[in-house]
């Protein structure tokens, strides 16, 4: 129990905070301080980030919703410069996603000295057991935004540009093959949605990869079409119908019309995480893919009720790689896609168990370029390009700051979490001690900081009294 | 019944023989088809500014939109990549449209970035030869301190036939994007803590030129205080470290043109030499197939691969072809002969026609401020006219 100072007893009104009593004094004390310390940080804000962006802002604001807002304001400095530092306010945006709630346990004195940063590899491999497979210096796979309102044609040619320049590859995406975007391409993924009439066999054979994305058929002709408010990504499972395995037999059927239009390449399939996620992926295995994609709930925030369907990415690629390992099927590549916006992001879920990831619908540059209709390709390629710059550095930062120096090192051993429920879903040590949540530390340390406070007051207090006496007797 | 020509390709050599084939032939009198994979055209000789100018400002003055172009020649465009062409049955195919009949075809599809050919290489490594390649280096080029800067050419695969033997396809744009490079960098005051140097795989620089032009480019670059290395076999190329036979040169950043190869879909048609490069005679007809002619970089010849050479290989073929049809004199064949306007910065060019490598005696050589302007105005021309000047080469 707190004991009470002097500034407090004539007002003899105690108030229970947490496991202090504080007297009213007290209290309008530090909810002045509070009050003052959080107009400064909102001026701070203001000025360092809300300003600069507010066009960036205002263009947002109908498209996404408050966690990517946030998200934007602080990704958005990266579009102009290639800073190397992670998320500077992050500790305001009340956990974005799972992935947030998870952090890297840096190498310190154990275990091993941090390897030059230049040498650092971002190579990946997928599709091992494919003739050709795909080999990319970054393991990020390019796909453009679904719903674009601007030109969807300009962000997936601008994105193949980047592709390229950045060594990772380009998913086609849904809508008209173009073939400019092949051609800009070095790396190509035909990405064919379950429904569509099948690919040409002239367009598998530019293709460097193909994957067949359960479960589209046309939106008009699918039963969720009069669900407008569903998530995108579910219209597409929904439209789906039966249970894959279960008779679904043009997934088996477009895979092998695939893999004979190009032997040589690694095909898979793009599936939809959910609580039955395990069952899936059995299903999917029977036709041997040489990868899944697995998208998780933060994939497409197009609705309000996107967060209602699937389990989130993390969870996922956490889930779907610890059945490929206890089913001895390491050679299928494991592809993460759904909310992936930063290199920390990628980082957690390669160590998670992902051997690459889906990116690009969340990006700030990607969703904003809609709405600027300044905005060319080539300008929109070019920010892309120094925000994929930027990003592979920061994931080298991050690896150097793990002490590894190959992508393949990355296990789970380098995550923490901050949270116990981000501990208990991903399985990896916790930061505190069970009982504690977040918000309770952060207010114990509040608590603690303001007693602090009051105490030095009183001390400050008990010695102007004696010296006002002093100074009437001189 | 009308004529159907059908040209593949609308670079350098596309867009002259569209142009030559319009001057020609009235629309009433012959359909033309283009078919290509981009919608717009790029001047590429205009993207080794990428070492001195914005990247935005580079890619931009040299796209042409073609498609009010095309209206204006009623020619018919195709933005397609084309797969197969079949030429008993006279047909083109394409990934995605139904085939294209043809009754003459010219073909200007140029050749392929082997970036495969050299492990570790890839677009990633830097480059001026596409204008999203351009803009890119432009940007990486302005955030340059200090280091060891590389342009490397990578080598041809051509055909063992060739006679006489190259071994690189296109050094010019790697030649001056070098000098701009350092002319930029002395402007910037960063010379003293940059190392350029040059790696080509040719035998010696400029090597299908004369050796006048070689000694001056060699005096050129000593003076530039450039290294060059010449005959380089690139082994591996990573992150930090270029591998050649027997040596390790580390560098911090580099300009490539990739190594030159016949396009790959090409082997699968009866059309090429064994090797993805398309044969021809000297009138650009194609050796086996009369209605069929190739111009430009994709040919089975050790010619200049240079954009003035595809342009006076056009007008040649579309000129055999209109004499073989209307029962007209032959026009002269053509011979190889290497234009050359190299900017060397400072608004210099080097100015250069030979044949010597061929055979030939002709060897004129001027280094000055005129042959700089004459390729600007080149270059505002040709993009203006989308590549249909009022005088062709
Ligand atoms: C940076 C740079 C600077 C240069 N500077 C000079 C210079 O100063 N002077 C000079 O004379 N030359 C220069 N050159 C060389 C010159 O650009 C080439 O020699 C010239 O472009 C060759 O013309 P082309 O028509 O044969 O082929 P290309 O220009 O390569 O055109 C081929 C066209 O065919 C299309 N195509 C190919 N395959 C397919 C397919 N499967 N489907 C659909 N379309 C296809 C391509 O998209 C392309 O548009 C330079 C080259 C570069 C890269």
């Amino acid at each position: 129990m707190h004991k009470l100072g002097k500034l407090g007893k004539p007002y003899g009104v105690l108030m229970q905070w947490g496991n202090a009593d504080v007297s009213l004094l007290e209290a309008l004390a530090v909810g002045a301080i509070t009050g003052l310390v959080t107009a400064l940080t909102t001026l701070l804000l203001a000025t360092r980030f809300l300003i600069p962006n507010m066009k960036r802002l205002a263009v947002s604001w109908s498209r996404i919703n408050l966690n990517d807002l946030l998200v934007t304001v602080h990704v958005a400095p990266w579009q102009t410069e290639s800073r190397t530092h992670l998320k500077p306010i992050n500790s305001l945006v009340p956990w974005r996603t799972l992935l947030d709630q998870v952090a890297f346990d840096p190498a310190t004195l154990h275990p091993k000295a941090a390897p030059q940063i230049q040498e650092i590899s971002l190579s990946t491999i997928i599709g091992s057991r494919a003739r050709r497979p795909l080999a990319l210096s970054l393991p990020a796979l390019l796909i453009a935004p679904y719903h674009s309102m601007g030109s969807p044609i300009d962000a997936k040619l601008a994105l193949a540009q980047i592709s390229s320049v950045a060594g990772s590859a380009v998913v086609s995406g849904p809508g008209p093959y173009l073939p400019a975007q092949r051609a800009y391409a070095e790396h190509w993924i035909l990405q064919w949605h379950l429904g569509q009439p099948g690919p040409s066999r002239e367009m598998i054979q530019l293709a460097d990869m193909a994957e067949v994305s359960l479960g589209q058929k046309s939106r008009k002709t699918t039963p969720a079409k009069n669900h407008k408010r569903l998530p995108l990504r579910v219209k597409r499972w929904s439209a789906h119908q039966r249970p894959i395995g279960l008779g679904a037999s043009s997934l088996p059927q477009l895979l092998s019309q695939l893999r004979r239009g190009n032997p040589d390449i690694p095909v898979g399939v793009k599936i939809l995480a959910s609580q039955h996620l395990e069952t899936d992926l059995a299903a999917v295995i029977q036709w041997a893919p040489d990868f899944i994609t697995v998208t998780g709930s933060e994939a497409q925030r197009n609705s309000d009720l996107s967060d209602q369907f699937g389990i989130p990415t993390a969870i996922a690629i956490k889930r779907a790689r610890d059945w490929i390992d206890q089913h001895a099927m390491s050679h299928i590549s494991l592809i993460a896609s759904g909310g992936i916006v930063s290199a920390a992001d990628i980082v957690k879920l390669l160590a998670l168990g992902a051997n690459a990831v889906n990116i690009g619908p969340h990006l700030p540059w990607a969703v904003n370029q809609e709405n600027e209709a300044s905005l060319d390709i080539g300008q929109m390629a070019l920010q892309g390009s120094r925000w994929f710059d930027a990003t592979a550095k920061n994931m080298r930062v991050i690896l150097q700051s793990l002490g590894l120096e190959d992508l393949g090192d990355l296990d789970r051993s380098v995550l923490y979490a901050r949270t116990n429920q981000a501990a208990g879903l991903l399985g990896i040590p916790a930061a505190q001690p069970p009982s504690q949540g977040r918000l309770a530390v952060q207010l114990t340390a509040l608590i603690d900081e303001y007693q602090r406070l009051i105490s030095s007051l009183q001390r400050q207090v008990t010695l102007l009294q004696p010296q006002a006496v002093d100074s009437r007797h001189a | 019944m009308k004529t159907h020509a059908v040209v593949l390709g609308a670079r350098f050599g596309g867009l002259a023989i569209t142009s030559w084939l319009r001057r020609l032939y009235p629309a009433e009198e012959l359909d033309i088809t283009v078919v290509d994979r981009w919608q717009d055209a790029v001047y590429r000789p205009g993207l080794v500014h990428a070492m001195d100018q914005p990247g935005l400002n580079v890619a931009k003055k040299v796209t042409m939109p073609l498609s009010s172009h095309w209206k204006k020649l009623r020619i018919t465009p195709i933005q397609d990549i084309i797969v197969q062409i079949d030429p008993d049955q006279q047909k083109v195919y394409t990934a995605t449209l139904p085939p294209i009949s043809y009754d003459v075809l010219f073909m200007a599809t140029g050749t392929e970035p082997g970036w495969d050919r050299i492990a570790g290489l890839s677009p990633r490594r830097g480059g001026v030869c596409e204008a999203y390649q351009a803009r890119h280096t432009a940007w990486q080029r302005q955030s340059w301190s200090q280091g060891h800067f590389v342009f490397a050419a990578g080598p041809i695969i051509g055909s063992p036939q060739w006679e006489p033997k190259i071994s690189v396809g296109c050094e010019c744009p790697l030649l001056e994007s070098a000098f701009l490079f350092e002319r930029w960098l002395v402007k910037q005051q960063l010379r003293t803590k940059t190392q350029i140097s040059v790696m080509t795989a040719g035998s010696s620089l400029a090597e299908n030129s004369s050796p006048r032009v070689r000694q001056q480019l060699t005096r050129l670059m000593a003076q530039r205080n450039i290294t060059v290395y010449t005959n380089v076999q690139f082994e591996r190329v990573t992150d930090h470290d270029i591998f050649i036979k027997g040596e390790r040169v580390p560098y911090d950043r580099s300009v490539w043109t990739a190594p030159m190869k016949g396009p790959s879909w090409l082997t699968n048609t009866k059309l090429d030499d064994g090797y993805g490069w398309i044969p021809t005679n000297n009138y650009m007809n194609h050796v086996r197939y009369p209605n069929i002619y190739a111009v430009g970089d994709g040919t089975s010849h050790p010619w200049p691969k240079m954009g003035h050479s595809a342009m006076v290989q056009s007008r040649v073929a579309v000129h055999h072809w209109l004499a073989k049809q209307k029962h007209r004199k032959l026009p002269a064949p053509f011979h190889p002969y290497l234009v050359w306007m190299l900017e060397t910065g400072d608004s210099h060019s080097l100015f250069s026609i030979t044949n010597m490598f061929y055979g030939g005696t002709t060897d004129i050589l001027y280094h000055g401020l005129w042959p700089a302007w004459i390729k600007r105005a080149f270059q505002r021309s040709y993009v203006w006219s989308h590549g249909s000047l009022p005088i062709m080469p």
